[in-house]
């Protein structure tokens, strides 16, 4: 299970203060789909507002692998211009 | 759009042909010319002007308009008001969030004005003068509010809601109650308290700083065309095309492939044209009136009701050791949201934190909603803001220890591998290089006159890469023709031609760069995060190497080897066996040479999603005088360093650095919002929102410091954006040493300072 840590912030708006979560999953893709099954809403954050992290690498492409053991760490994004799309 | 001309003036960069050299740039003749095609120049056939009815209140509940006799006018062929918008629920539902349904009510009010300057009625006629006095029919009954102005009337317990029931982003729904809070965000590491509890010398300061407006000339326009087929199509000026298309098509319900939009050329975005404000108005009158309908605000539309930066303010705790080491740090950021949900502070921390080691520090931020237009990003969102604070503390600190301020910063800089805000090791940062320039740098040694006061600052901003689509053509004589999704704002097009020219081993002025509509190329981000060169430049590079990959197959056939037997080098194809081993041919060898029957067509896509950015750093330096009988301040001397990674055109890299200054200078000397007691801005318009000009300023000089990027093949980094972060510093720090006492207020406007200067 790859472990994904959350900012505090996000944690108490969707995820019921948990910073800290497991996903079962083999890219970020599937890490995003597990979250948003989790916290209604996170995927729409994450398009557009959030970055996330794989054992210490930024990794924008969703395609990313993810590993049983990885980390994965979710932050905010800095972009200007940060309104979707 | 525009072809490229001119030779190149400089010789070429250590090791390129191309990049590093400053060729002509290729939108300029046009533009000094007055052909350049800006918004509110375009036309389509049968075209309809529009205007639109804003609130003169800053807070109020629409009780009923009345719009007959405005639709009764001769000649008005179309009027609209927010309920002709699709209602909240559909909007929500095809959004999956509530930020469309946000900028549609920015763009169009429907029960309630939250802004002097909101949209509450719009009209499409025949004539600019019919639509003007269409406008002034409309009655329209309002239940005038208190506005909610500053942050304190905000955050008061009995404030006054801007949206009722509404629970900030980042907040514990179970827990937190409606308030006009935004958003929250914060992080910490380590324990600040405790190192500053131990810390030899802590400054404790808040700062403050007012919105201020990006300052475009060209105001906000646009044509729109919805037929009763369903098909639309926009033309306007903006920093991302497919930007508006991803807006109007969820907030107007259009399938995205029945939203044409066409880039026209944009006169200054600064992360102001990120959103959409006029385009759904204007496709609604279209859709009402069947014909193309134009919209194009006024100056005083422009302040009004488009996207400023938003205000600030900054607690700051600071402590070092007596040595010069930043021990901790505690930052609270309050920034303005205006009127619809808007936060930057995670971004703003994050990038103001980002020059330094700070091994102990406690940030945390939020926005608060206001009765002002909707805030925006401008150019670094929000960090020059929460620079501001950060590089004040280090200059203070700095006094008091009696250390070099510039030295200071050397102490603490950040290097590659150490830990950024969020703990992830920082790449190849150029943050000590470009303080080692600044100090090499003359003016850092030059003498001081008598009455002159020297200021430093550094800054950063972490710049992106994200989603970019392009593609490459070649001619049937060897010309080559670029195609790229992101429009050309801060010189795209000359920097794309290099990027291609260099990897095909071709004249750059072999090479024309277009920016075509949304239906004609694949989705690119818009640009922001200084993004552009880094990952559309990728896309680009990716699609001309996949081109040298259809010229091998080609040079192949014309030698008759097998492609595997072709390299290539030095811009050519090489032969590796046959006859004609050791032979090279051209690009434009290789097809002048073949029929355009003999293979494939020359062309490919290039799509990527660029990672491995890297942010961009700058210090500034900044000699200035105050006159204490008038608190006047005037820039003497003004040097910008900057890490650029690789300057693709150094004349293009040396106009950002500059831009940015200029701007951050009007942010830290003169520009601000100005309100009345009802909430109605007292300064929209340039003559009195006084953004600098020329002759206000000496030359800026900026220095280009090189530190190339890993993540890209020729090294870019990204410069649009940090060169606005440290003058709100540099400036504050030099008018603070000046006159004795640490200014914390900006901006630094000559009634400021001489009311400091006054209470000594």
């Amino acid at each position: 299970m790859a472990k994904v840590v959350l900012p505090r912030q996000l944690a108490d708006e969707l995820f019921g203060g948990r910073e800290t979560v497991e996903v079962s999953a083999r890219t970020l893709y599937a890490v995003v789909q597990a979250l948003e099954a989790l916290g209604p809403g996170f995927e729409a954050r994450a398009g557009h507002a959030l970055a996330m992290a794989v054992d210490g690498v930024l990794a924008e492409d969703w395609a990313t692998p993810v590993g049983l053991d990885s980390e994965v760490l979710v932050v905010s994004r800095v972009a200007g211009g940060q309104a979707k799309p | 759009m525009n072809a490229p001309t001119g030779k190149l003036e400089t010789p070429p960069a250590s090791g390129y042909r191309i990049i590093g050299t400053r060729p002509v740039r290729p939108d300029g003749v046009d533009k000094v010319t007055g052909k350049a095609i800006y918004s509110p120049d375009f036309v389509a056939p049968g075209m309809l002007h529009g205007a639109i009815l804003r609130s003169p209140h800053a807070h109020a509940r629409i009780r009923a308009i009345d719009t007959s006799a405005a639709a009764a006018l001769p000649g008005v062929k179309a009027v609209i008001t927010g309920a002709d918008f699709p209602d909240d629920e559909s909007i929500i539902a095809r959004d999956k969030s509530r930020e469309m349904l946000n900028i549609a009510r920015h763009c169009m009010a429907l029960d309630k004005v939250l802004f002097d300057g909101h949209a509450v009625a719009a009209v499409a006629a025949t004539t600019p003068e019919i639509a003007a006095a269409a406008l002034a029919l409309i009655r329209v009954d309002y239940d005038v509010l208190k506005p909610v102005m500053t942050f304190a009337e905000a955050l008061a317990p009995d404030a006054p809601l801007l949206h009722e029931g509404y629970i900030g982003r980042g907040m514990d729904r179970t827990q937190a109650r409606p308030s006009n809070i935004a958003a929250v965000t914060g992080h910490s590491r380590g324990d600040a308290a405790a190192a500053l509890a131990g810390a030899e010398v802590v400054v404790e300061r808040t700062f403050r700083t007012a919105p201020v407006h990006q300052g475009y000339i060209e105001p906000h326009a646009c044509v729109a065309q919805w037929n009763a087929d369903g098909q639309a199509q926009v033309w306007a000026s903006s920093q991302g095309h497919f930007m508006i298309r991803g807006m109007v098509g969820p907030i107007l319900g259009i399938p995205l492939a029945d939203v044409r939009v066409v880039p026209l050329e944009i006169g200054g975005g600064f992360g102001g044209k990120t959103r959409v404000f006029l385009e759904p108005v204007a496709l609604v009158l279209s859709r009402k009136a069947g014909r193309p309908v134009r919209l194009a605000m006024t100056r005083s539309e422009v302040f009004r009701a488009s996207g400023p930066a938003p205000g600030s303010e900054t607690r700051i705790r600071m402590g070092a050791s007596a040595d010069g080491k930043i021990v901790g740090m505690e930052l609270d950021l309050t920034l303005t949201s205006g009127a619809y949900p808007h936060d930057e502070s995670g971004g703003s921390l994050m990038s103001a934190t980002l020059p330094y080691r700070i091994e102990n520090f406690t940030c945390s931020g939020k926005a608060v909603m206001v009765n002002m237009t909707t805030t925006f990003a401008y150019r670094a969102p929000s960090t020059p803001q929460s620079s501001f604070a950060v590089e004040s503390a280090l200059d203070e600190i700095a006094l008091k220890l009696g250390m070099d301020p510039l030295e200071l910063r050397i102490r603490n800089a950040a290097r590659p591998g150490d830990p950024g805000y969020y703990g992830l090791p920082h790449g190849e940062v150029g943050f000590l290089e470009t303080l080692e320039a600044a100090k090499a740098h003359p003016h850092w040694s030059a003498p001081l006159a008598e009455g002159t006061s020297r200021g430093v600052a550094a800054g950063a901003w972490g710049n992106y890469g994200g989603p970019s689509s392009a593609e490459v053509s070649v001619a049937e004589d060897g010309t080559v023709i670029v195609s790229e999704g992101s429009p050309d704002i801060g010189g795209s097009r000359a920097s794309m031609a290099m990027m291609a020219a260099e990897t095909l081993g071709v004249p750059y002025e072999q090479v024309r760069v277009v920016i075509p509509d949304t239906n004609a190329i694949g989705y690119t981000m818009m640009t922001g995060g200084s993004r552009t060169t880094f990952a559309t430049g990728r896309a680009v590079i990716e699609a001309a190497q996949a081109v040298i990959g259809q010229l091998k197959a080609r040079a192949a056939l014309i030698w008759g080897v097998e492609p595997a037997e072709v390299d290539w080098r030095d811009g050519a194809a090489w032969c590796g066996s046959g006859d004609n081993a050791g032979e090279s041919l051209s690009l434009k060898a290789i097809v002048t040479k073949t029929s355009v029957y003999a293979s494939q067509p020359l062309a490919a896509a290039g799509t990527v999603m660029a990672q491995g950015y890297l942010p961009g750093v700058g210090v500034h330096i900044c000699d200035l005088t105050v006159d204490p009988d008038t608190g006047v301040t005037a820039i003497t001397r003004y040097t910008a360093f900057q890490d650029a990674g690789t300057a693709i055109h150094p004349a293009y890299v040396e106009g950002q650095i500059q831009g940015g200054s200029v701007q951050g200078i009007g942010w830290a000397l003169n520009e601000e919002y100005v309100w009345n007691a009802a909430g109605q801005m007292d300064n929209a318009g340039f003559l009195d929102y006084r953004i600098p000009v020329c002759s206000d300023l000496p030359m800026i000089e900026a220095v280009i410091v090189e530190k190339p990027n890993p993540a890209h093949p020729f090294g870019v980094k990204g410069v649009g954006e940090a060169g606005i972060v440290p003058p709100l510093g540099a400036i504050g720090n030099a008018v603070s040493r000046a006159i004795g006492q640490r200014m914390t207020e900006l901006p630094l406007s000559p009634p400021r300072v001489h009311a400091a200067i006054a209470a000594g």
